[in-house]
This record gives C-alpha cells, structure tokens and sequence, in this order.
C-alpha cells in the first residue's frame, strides 16, 4: 500500500495506480449507485422523473404556449438531448466536488490514490447519462431514421465528455478542500450556467446570431460544456457529424482538462490529508 | 527532496526524515474571505520531525514513544504514506497493514461486512480474497450480530475490533499500530496481543506507538523515544522506555518545583493519578454507580519492595469519606508503575469529590509521598430519592402486595 506513494509529481499524472486499485474503485462506483440510486432499476427510474418533467414543463412553456420554438424539429427530444448532458455534468461536479471532503474520514488516515473519490461518484453518475441516451435513441431513430448515420459518434463524444467532468471534478475536489465554500459557489453559479448552456434553445436559433457573431462564439467556446452539448444533440437527433472545430474542441479539452485535473490531484495529494 | 526506496518485503528504511507542516494561522477556509483580503492566509512553518533514522527488519516488533505532540503520530502516518517526508529518504516494503486510528478507512454509512470490502479494497485486495475470508474477519471481530448494521452506530471499541481485524487478514507485511489496542476491552486486548505476537513470529514487522510504555515494552523489541520531532533515546525497548520515565518524572518534577517552590521530587513519588471509565476513556466526569477505576502511576528511582498505597476519596468540604488501602506493593526501578483500584460501581452520589493518594514504606512508618487532592471528580446522580455522598447500592426487596394471595 505505501510503497508507491511519496512523489507523484511528475509532469505527466501517473495511472501506475489503476491496476492494484481498480477493485476499489469499482468498490466505491458500487457503493455510489446503491447510496444515489438505492440500488434498484426503479431507483434508476426515479432519477429520471426530475428531467422528463422538466422537459414536459420547458415543452408547455416554450414550445406550446410562447411558441418560440417554431424551427426545432421534436423540440422535447432536443431538449432531452442537452439534459442527459446538462445533467450528467452538474450532477457529477456538485457532488464530485464535495467528495474529497465528504471522504476525509478515509483519506486522512489510510493512503490510496486519492483521485477515486471524485472518479468514482462521476463515473456512478454515468448511469443517469446511460439512461437518458438509451431512451432518447430509439426514439430519434424512429422519428428521423436517418440518425443511424451518425448516432454511433456518440459514443466517442460522450467519451470525451466524462473526460471534461473527470477532470473539472477533480479540480473543484481540491479546491474545495482548500476553500469549503467552493461546493456554496458551485450551487449558486450553477442556475446561470445552466441558462447559458444551449439546453432549451440552439445557439444559430436566434435572429440576433448573424449581428453578434462573437457572442455566440464565446458562448459556444467559453462553455466547455456547450460544444458537447451541440455534439451531442447532432449526431443522435440531427443526423448531422458537427464542424471541425466543434469536432476539436470536443476531443482536445476533454482529455486534456483530465489530465490537468489528474495533475492537481496528484500534486496535492500530500496537502489533502493534513488540510482535512 | 525526498525520495521513497525500494526495500524487500517487511523492511523500513528512513534516513534523516524530517517532515514540516505550513499551520495556517487563521482558520479561515473560505475563497470569499481570500478573494476579499486579496491575500492567502499566512502560515507558520512547524517541523513536527527532524531527522529521524529508523532502520526495522522482518521479524521486529519496533516501539515509537514520546509524550503528546512528540511527533510519533506523525512518524506513523509518514510510514503509512498518508504524507511523504519533506526531508530524506524512506522504503517501506510490502503491504502495510495500519490501525492508525480507530474506524480509518471506514466509512460511517456502510455497514460493517460493506467496510470490510471497502477496507479491503484501500489496501489492494481482490474481492473473492474478501470473499473467502469474510466469515473469519467479523468472528475474530466478534461482530457476527452487527455485520449488517452500519459502522456509525458501532461503539469505539467495535471499530476498533473490527479494524484490527481486517488489518491483520489482510496479510500484511508491516503492521503500523496507533494508540487503538487501549480501546478494546481486556479480553480482546489478550486476544489482539496474541495475534500480534503470531504474525511477529510468522517474520512480520510491527511498528507500534503507544502511551503506554509497559505495553512498548511488552510488544517491541527496540524503541525510539521522540521529543519535539527529534529521536532522543534508540536502543532496546526496555531501555528506552526507562529513559522516558525518567524524562517524564523529570520534567513533572521541573514544573512542580516550580509551580510550589517546594521540591516534591524525592525518589519514589506518586507520579499521576487518574479516573478512568468502564469503556476505558480517562475522564472526570461520571454518573453515580458507574464502572471505573482509580488509576495510579508510580515512580522509584531506585525501585520499591514493600510499598503500602493508599487512595481515599473526601467531599468538596474536605470531610473524608472513605480510604483503602493496599500492602505489598512492589515498583521496579526507574520506571513508571501503574496500580488501579477497580469499581464495579462508582460508590459516590451527585456531587464534587477529592481523591487523595498516598505512598508509605510496607509499615507504614514512612511516609514515601502523598498527593492530596491529586483528582477532582464530578459525579452526577441517578437516584433523586437518595441523600448523602455515598452510594448505598443495596437492593430493595418489597413486601408482598399481591392481590390475588392476600385473598
């Protein structure tokens, strides 16, 4: 247990850990689902109830009574489509972030490799994401079966994007070691976040897209989890292989936002315990 | 910058270790209050452990002892890999197995077969290892009736048993032991020390800390005695921890000197007097008809053969109470004795209460040292119908107001 520990630090994190310590990992993803889900299929059921409804209401809201939503085709499966998202992504990071010191019984006195706290509760989140995905398939295949060119993309996206969630989990797992009020903020700011992310309306939607162009371009690139949304959304319901650059920004800041978060932790492994 | 080395299997290697530690000085952990001062919260160095050298082969048992804040906790949890050393070079080889405190690796929520996989887990072993060897680590742990209830609501020594359980199933290597043994009660105190003494014979390495030197001495076969992070006395564990008495009389004489400007410290002197509960925990605080003990630690530099002890206890107005006493005590040399006196129910009714000792030659002519008022105790009552100081404890047996045999 304590041979491989001490300096961590090189420039790249290491996963020298992975093999010794994947029967914990998969220890604490078992203890995730059964603790958020209870354990049971209608756990899992129970967790989609809070999206469908929402989408039910945004539905009503926007698309029955404003009206606003005349050029999105299946509006409650575009909206689906950026929920499963949305909603893997807060989930993960509020409780992700807390992890580290919801954990501090076990880290300030026994040594693993710090980083699974925060991967396993993501990683046990992936079931909400899993889920949604698996009912909103079937469904945008059938209403649009030319979907099935493209759908198999989704895989690789959503790859990348459990790569952006890891990796942001860790660093605000840290941080909020650090500074307790961090998980406050997260909560706070996630509303706001939530009405920026392109959700419950496409970014080229509005008329306003051709007059401000660089609003939108920071809108779609200053959100890291914008771009995977868009991903998302076209290759399962709009039949569409998103731009080059959408394309790059999904495979490159996902993985690369892991490796910076992997980083931090290991760096500050040997802070965390005394800081607990 | 320090560096971990590779060892075999069971051995530790430390050369020069040294840990420092940034002590914020204000509590603060908020970004807000950082973000508003524009500023990080200042810190202090501290050197809780300076340049130790340790050296422990398969096989040995190695004892860490020191007063509190000495740096042992420290030492451990640098063996254990919880922090790396700021300073020289350390290889722990093997799996270590560690009890640093009571309940790590828990987790309050599972419930105790869950932490055992959890535990299990944390130290790198495989789920059918668990599986075959589960039944085993919760009877060793006598927790058969509470294997599916979750940890929180286990006492102190239940997480105890059941952490030291696991840590000795998980073949360790290195064994690292904390204060925790003194928690358990004593038969499973018996239990543990056998099977420590088992996997010391089978050539595992042991690294223990303790308060209390006799079991150091009982357990180790060579000790390092720590003071203000630095190792003050190496050598065999019988010796080392004669010199940490000696330091520990020592400086208790320093401060009583100076404290009364009358030297109370002859050659054999009562040392420390305290109360400790059915549940092993020191404290002042008891409820009327409690188990507890009176504990006494002792002190002859050049040893005692014939000692008479006697412990009274007097009421908050000085009026003596009660006293017992006991002949025949014998101290070894220079070291602290311990002597308890047993209560299976704390004799005592609500109110403040003294307790005083004192050290006598085997007749009683001579009086070797006494401590007045050496304990303050509190006692709070149970029985509001009651009176007095003293607890009567007897048994009512009532008449017979049974309707049906009255006729």
């Amino acid at each position: 247990m304590a041979v491989n520990t001490a300096p961590r630090a090189a420039f790249l994190p290491s996963f020298a850990w992975f093999p010794r310590y994947g029967e914990l990992l998969r220890t604490l993803v078992r203890r995730e689902l059964r603790v958020r889900f209870k354990g049971s299929a209608l756990g899992i059921l129970w967790s989609l109830l809070y999206p469908l409804a929402m989408i039910a209401v945004y539905t009503l809201v926007f698309s029955v009574l404003w009206k606003v939503t005349g050029n999105i085709p299946h509006y409650p499966l575009f909206v689906l489509a950026g929920l499963s998202v949305w909603g893997f992504f807060q989930a993960s990071l509020q409780l992700g972030a807390t992890s580290i010191v919801m954990n501090g019984d076990l880290i300030k006195k026994v040594w693993f490799p710090r980083e699974i706290v925060p991967a396993s509760v993501v990683l046990a989140q992936t079931v909400t994401i899993g889920v949604m995905l698996a009912i909103l398939i079937p469904v945008c295949l059938i209403v649009e079966p030319a979907n099935l060119r493209t759908v198999a993309l989704v895989i690789p996206i959503v790859a990348a994007l459990l790569c952006l969630v890891l990796g942001l989990a860790w660093l605000f797992a840290v941080a909020n070691v650090f500074y307790r009020d961090i998980e406050h903020l997260l909560a706070v700011v996630f509303l706001p976040w939530f009405f920026l992310t392109p959700v419950l309306y496409g970014l080229d939607q509005f008329s306003a897209a051709s007059s401000h162009r660089w609003l939108i371009v920071l809108m779609r690139y200053g959100n890291p989890v914008t771009p995977y949304v868009e991903g998302v959304r076209a290759v399962v319901l709009q039949a569409t292989v998103p731009g080059v650059t959408l394309l790059l920004y999904i495979f490159l800041v996902g993985p690369l936002v892991a490796l910076l978060g992997l980083r931090v932790v290991q760096r500050y492994e040997d802070r965390l315990a005394i800081e607990l | 910058m320090s560096e971990r080395a590779a060892v075999a299997a069971g051995e530790i290697h430390g050369r020069g270790l040294g840990r420092v530690f940034a002590i914020r000085l204000a509590q603060s952990r908020s970004l807000k209050e950082a973000l508003l001062r524009r500023q990080l919260p200042r810190t202090r160095e501290l050197w809780a452990l300076r340049d130790i050298d340790l050296d422990v082969s398969p096989g040995e048992a190695f004892g860490i002892v020191g007063p509190n804040g000495s740096g042992k906790s420290t030492l451990l949890k640098l063996l254990a890999g919880i922090f790396a050393p700021s300073t020289g070079t350390l290889g722990v080889g093997g799996r270590v197995g560690s009890l640093i405190e009571i309940g790590a690796g828990f987790h309050p929520e599972f419930t105790g077969v869950e932490n055992v996989y959890l535990n299990a887990a944390i130290y790198g072993l495989k789920r059918d290892y668990v599986d075959r060897h589960l039944d085993e680590i919760i009877s060793f742990a006598e927790l058969e009736a509470f294997a599916d209830v979750p940890v929180r609501t286990y006492s102190s020594g239940m997480y105890m048993r059941l952490g030291f359980s696991v840590a000795m199933h998980i073949q360790p290597d290195v064994l690292l032991l904390d204060e925790v043994l003194a928690v358990g009660d004593e038969a499973f105190q018996q239990k543990c020390y056998s099977k420590i003494w088992e996997f010391k014979e089978s050539g595992g390495t042991i690294v223990f800390v303790s308060h209390d030197p006799a079991a150091v001495e009982r357990v180790c076969d060579r000790a390092i005695l720590l003071e203000q992070g630095r190792c003050i006395e190496s050598g065999g564990a019988g010796d080392v921890v004669r010199a940490y008495h000696r330091r520990i009389v020592q400086t208790s004489a320093e401060s009583v000197a100076r404290s009364d400007g009358a030297s109370s410290g002859g050659a054999v002197r009562v040392h420390e007097v305290r109360a400790v509960g059915g549940d092993g925990s020191v404290r002042e605080r008891f409820t009327e008809g409690e188990p507890m003990a009176l504990e006494v630690w002792l002190y002859a530099e050049e040893g005692l053969d014939q000692g008479r002890v006697t412990l009274g206890f007097r009421d908050s107005g000085g009026q003596t109470l009660g006293s017992q006493t006991v002949d025949r005590v014998r101290l070894r040399p220079g070291r602290l004795e311990r002597l308890r006196l047993h209560f299976p129910g704390l004799p005592l009714r609500e109110g403040r209460f003294f307790v005083d000792v004192g050290l006598a030659s085997a007749d009683g002519e001579r009086h070797l040292d006494h401590a007045e008022r050496a304990l303050e105790l509190s006692v709070f009552g149970q029985d509001p119908g009651g009176g007095g100081s003293i607890r009567l404890g007897g048994t009512w047996e009532l008449p017979a107001v049974d309707g049906t045999s009255d006729g």
